[in-house]
């Protein structure tokens, strides 16, 4: 069979050549056959009025391609038409053998005008399929100029009727605009506005449209703007399409697998005899502190932990006690003293971690900074003396600078003390900041725009103040601008998002107040009020704002609520229901929320359908709930820090202790480290085959 | 008072010749190295890829914008400027003579180098494309598909990722 093709091809070939009459066989119905003579060799009228239903813009090359010629639209001719522009000697092209022959010779003025007629009702019919143009009128009166002007100066305007003519035949010829006229640039150009949904699309369009649509650049443009690899250069890497379609294929993958839960699950070791008292994450680094004073940081992407130990051990006399009991201060747990027992209660109050610091306030007045890298890493850098020893309350670090802070004080005063700008031999400037009414809030906001001058948000019962450095010469942060105001209603919690800066302030009540619990959102630079929030029944404890996409904002509330309210509207959007204690924390992402709360319960719920996905439950309050893009971390820390101990046992049950876990789900978590060969999609039907994959215990998951 | 405008000629490829004033004919990017000899020049500028209903058009877009604010320069605002959206007169003005004169205009915007002109109907090309599927492009802009039935299955194999 396919010889037989190839035989046939050649005996058509060498008698195409040889310009012997053979009219090719054509496989599609309705096609035209063409006479070979007529389109290389046709010169005088009387050929034309042989052929009179010869279609006058089939060239030779035509019948090679039956299949371009659907339609009239003869696209190889209009690439002969293009060599003809530059080799005008060429002239093998119908059309233009006519133009030549009359050119040449005066006497067939006559014959020529009949042609003339002839082509002119060709074209008409061809003109018809195509779009609407004014070809015709113009054509005619073209040809007459060129008749009456023929004799005068012929040699001169022989090139221009060609242009003439092929500039005609062009009209007609309708073609697609992308394949060959409009330059590849432009092309491109008119490809950049598309997004990659109507790129894939346009590369099945056609074979041109392919090579057009899956150009490099457009590709690694649409790359940059999703946020992937924008480090690289267009000319860095090649095959931008198969990037993109890798990313987007992991961020499914990824939002299957938090939908399903699939992932590894990860218990971080505890440290030894102590109880979990505070959790807290950035990134990859995890830091937890323990009632015996150590602080372990944990890193999770390069695997590796650190202990940290409190810088002062020295003796101190809590004055809590009544009986004035003296308490050594240290990382022994139970120290006698006198015929007193005492129970050491320097246990870590809160913790703070950035990508380069580790902060532990200690109830004993203490905060030790340390940082996350360099050689001795449990030598803190800077260590912080708190006067008042009674209730270090908080800390604060800030992620992309040097700003650390610290709330301690009673409960009528505050201090905060603040320290910017670290060196070698701790940090530069610092500064203690007395308040006169207790902090029940604290955040920093830092804008990306500047990273190096961020602000210290503060919010005191029923005020929130902006702290920020203005002038370089006066003190930092001595700039104070006030937001917010309610007398009545006391802040209970506070978020700040960065771009565009807002501020969300959660409010309880003292009672009296109508429609006391709800959240107010404030733009963070103007102060102006953005929306207030209602639709809540007790106290709001806690609300999300920072991780949120635009105009989103979600609450966690006493009720045992979890909130979606539209910032525009200030509208509740969603109401989520089920944990069955005071939610302490919540955060949302495009897909998915995730709340925890009192009862030691973690929820995710699916955002846009409004229902649960999948739930943990450890024994203790969630105190620290914190997902990014593949990892969600867990801490569950006791209420109870002195829990009732058995004489005998030597170490916290481990039903005392709290717990620290982490969920990681990107993508092929069960299958690493087994070779590929072994991985199996159960999408080969080949089972009869040796196929070592399918009798291997590890699925491609 | 009669402020006499510079103008300069330029011929299409119909022997028509237009007069342009000069402010227009400064928003042709390619002739602005020229613009002074044309003006002392009185032969007019022979442009044989455009023709008159092309030029005609160019000229009363340029018209229409002459007072706009000249694009920014940096590279993120650029970015910026191209996702903004095709003013509704140009839309209309772009599409009202059909597909074929689109292309024209866009070609000549090419060679005459009239940035905001080539951005404007790139956009509306664009536009056209937009949210369809291939074989709706084909129709719009009559186009042969030239893959084998085997190559048709591959290439949206390829492809069908970007389909949710």
């Amino acid at each position: 069979m396919a010889s037989n093709d190839l035989e046939k091809f050649r005996t058509e070939w060498k008698n195409e050549l040889q310009g012997s009459k053979v009219i090719p066989e054509k496989r599609g119905q309705g096609s035209i056959a063409v006479d070979p003579t007529l389109a290389i060799d046709i010169v005088l009228p009387e050929n034309i009025s042989n052929n009179p239903n010869s279609n006058p813009t089939n060239c030779s090359e035509c019948r090679v391609h039956p299949a371009f010629r659907e339609n009239n639209k003869c696209h190889t001719c209009f690439f002969i038409n293009k060599q003809n522009k530059e080799h005008k000697t060429n002239t093998q092209f119908y059309p233009f053998r006519i133009v030549d022959g009359l050119l040449n010779s005066k006497d067939e003025i006559k014959q020529s005008q009949n042609l003339e007629t002839e082509f002119l009702s060709n074209t008409k019919v061809t003109s018809t399929c195509g779009k609407k143009r004014k070809y015709d009128a113009f054509a005619k009166e073209d040809m007459k100029n060129i008749f009456s002007n023929k004799q005068g100066r012929k040699e001169d305007d022989k090139e221009s009727y060609l242009d003439l003519f092929i500039a005609d035949l062009d009209e007609i010829n309708e073609i697609p605009f992308f394949d060959l006229t409009v330059p590849r640039e432009v092309a491109i150009k008119i490809f950049e506005p598309l997004d990659l949904k109507d790129l894939c699309r346009c590369s099945q369009v056609s074979k041109s449209w392919k090579s057009l649509a899956d150009d490099e650049l457009l590709w690694c443009r649409i790359c940059h703007k999703l946020g992937y690899e924008q480090d690289t250069d267009a000319v860095e890497k090649r095959k931008w399409k198969t990037v993109v379609r890798h990313h987007i294929e992991l961020e499914r993958k990824l939002v299957y697998n938090w939908k399903n839960r699939l992932g590894s699950f990860t218990q971080l070791q505890h440290v030894h005899g102590g109880i979990l008292c505070a959790v807290n994450s950035s990134g990859d680094n995890i830091v937890a502190g323990y009632t015996n004073g150590d602080v372990k940081l944990w890193n999770v992407s390069e695997q590796f932990d650190c202990l940290y130990q409190p810088s002062n051990t020295s003796l101190v006399i809590d004055e809590n006690t009544e009986d004035g009991t003296i308490l050594i201060i240290g990382r022994n747990r139970r120290f006698v003293v006198g015929d007193k027992v005492g129970t050491i209660p320097n246990h870590v109050t809160d913790v703070g971690v950035s990508p380069t610091f580790v902060v532990a306030a200690y109830r004993q007045g203490n905060v030790d900074i340390w940082k996350t890298d360099g050689g001795d890493c449990t030598v803190p850098v800077h260590v912080i003396e708190c006067h008042d020893r009674r209730g270090l309350r908080a800390v604060g670090v800030a992620q992309h600078s040097d700003l650390v802070y610290t709330i301690s004080g009673p409960l009528d005063i505050s201090f905060v003390h603040i320290c910017q700008e670290c060196t070698e031999q701790g940090f530069k400037k610092t500064r203690a900041i007395n308040i006169m009414d207790h902090i029940s809030a604290s955040t920093i906001l830092e804008e990306p725009a500047a990273y190096s001058k961020p602000q210290l948000v503060i919010a005191t019962k029923f005020h929130v103040n902006l702290y920020k450095t203005e002038d370089s010469n006066a003190d930092i942060f001595s700039h104070v601008t006030n937001i917010h105001n309610v007398i009545g209603s006391p802040v209970t919690c506070m978020d700040v998002r960065s771009s565009p800066s807002q501020l969300a302030v959660g409010l309880g009540s003292y009672g009296g107040t109508l429609d006391p619990y709800r959240v107010k959102v404030y733009d963070a630079n103007s102060g102006k009020l953005v929306s207030t929030l209602y639709n809540h029944t007790w106290t709001v404890t806690c609300v999300n704002i920072a991780d949120i996409p635009d105009n989103l904002l979600t609450t966690g509330s006493g009720d045992r609520r979890v909130r979606v309210f539209d910032l525009r509207s200030e509208n509740m959007m969603h109401l989520l229901s089920g944990h069955s204690s005071q939610v302490n924390t919540v955060q949302m992402d495009d897909i998915k929320i995730v709340s925890g709360g009192d009862d030691g319960f973690v929820r995710v719920w699916d955002l846009r359908m409004t229902k649960k996905l999948w739930e943990i439950h450890n024994r203790h309050p969630v105190k620290h709930c914190h997902f990014t893009k593949d990892r969600l971390i867990l801490g569950n820390v006791p209420t109870s820090k002195m829990p009732f101990v058995d004489e005998f046992e030597s170490v916290t049950h481990r039903r005392y202790r709290g717990s620290i876990q982490i969920y990681d789900f990107s993508v092929d978590q069960t299958t690493q480290g087994v070779p590929d060969i072994c991985l199996s999609t159960y999408d080969e039907p080949e089972a009869s085959h040796y196929n070592i994959s399918l009798a291997m215990p590890y699925d491609k998951l | 008072m009669n402020k006499i405008v510079p103008q300069i000629k330029l011929e299409t490829y119909e022997k028509e010749v237009f007069e342009i004033d000069l402010d227009i004919a400064k928003k042709f990017g390619k002739l602005v190295p020229v613009l002074q000899e044309l003006l002392n020049d009185d032969k007019p500028l022979t442009i044989k890829t455009i023709n008159s209903g092309t030029l005609k058009k160019i000229i009363t877009w340029c018209t229409y914008h002459k007072d706009d604010p000249l694009p920014p320069e940096d590279d993120d605002n650029k970015m910026k400027h191209s996702t903004e959206e095709v003013s509704s007169w140009d839309d209309k003005f772009l599409q009202e003579d059909g597909q074929a004169a689109l292309f024209d205009l866009i070609s000549a915007a090419h060679t005459l180098d009239i940035d905001g002109l080539l951005d404007v109907a790139c956009k509306v090309v664009a536009t056209m494309i937009k949210g369809k599927a291939p074989e709706e492009i084909r129709k719009v802009f009559n186009i042969k598909n030239d893959f084998t039935q085997q190559e048709e299955d591959q290439v949206r194999k390829e492809n069908d990722w970007c389909e949710d």
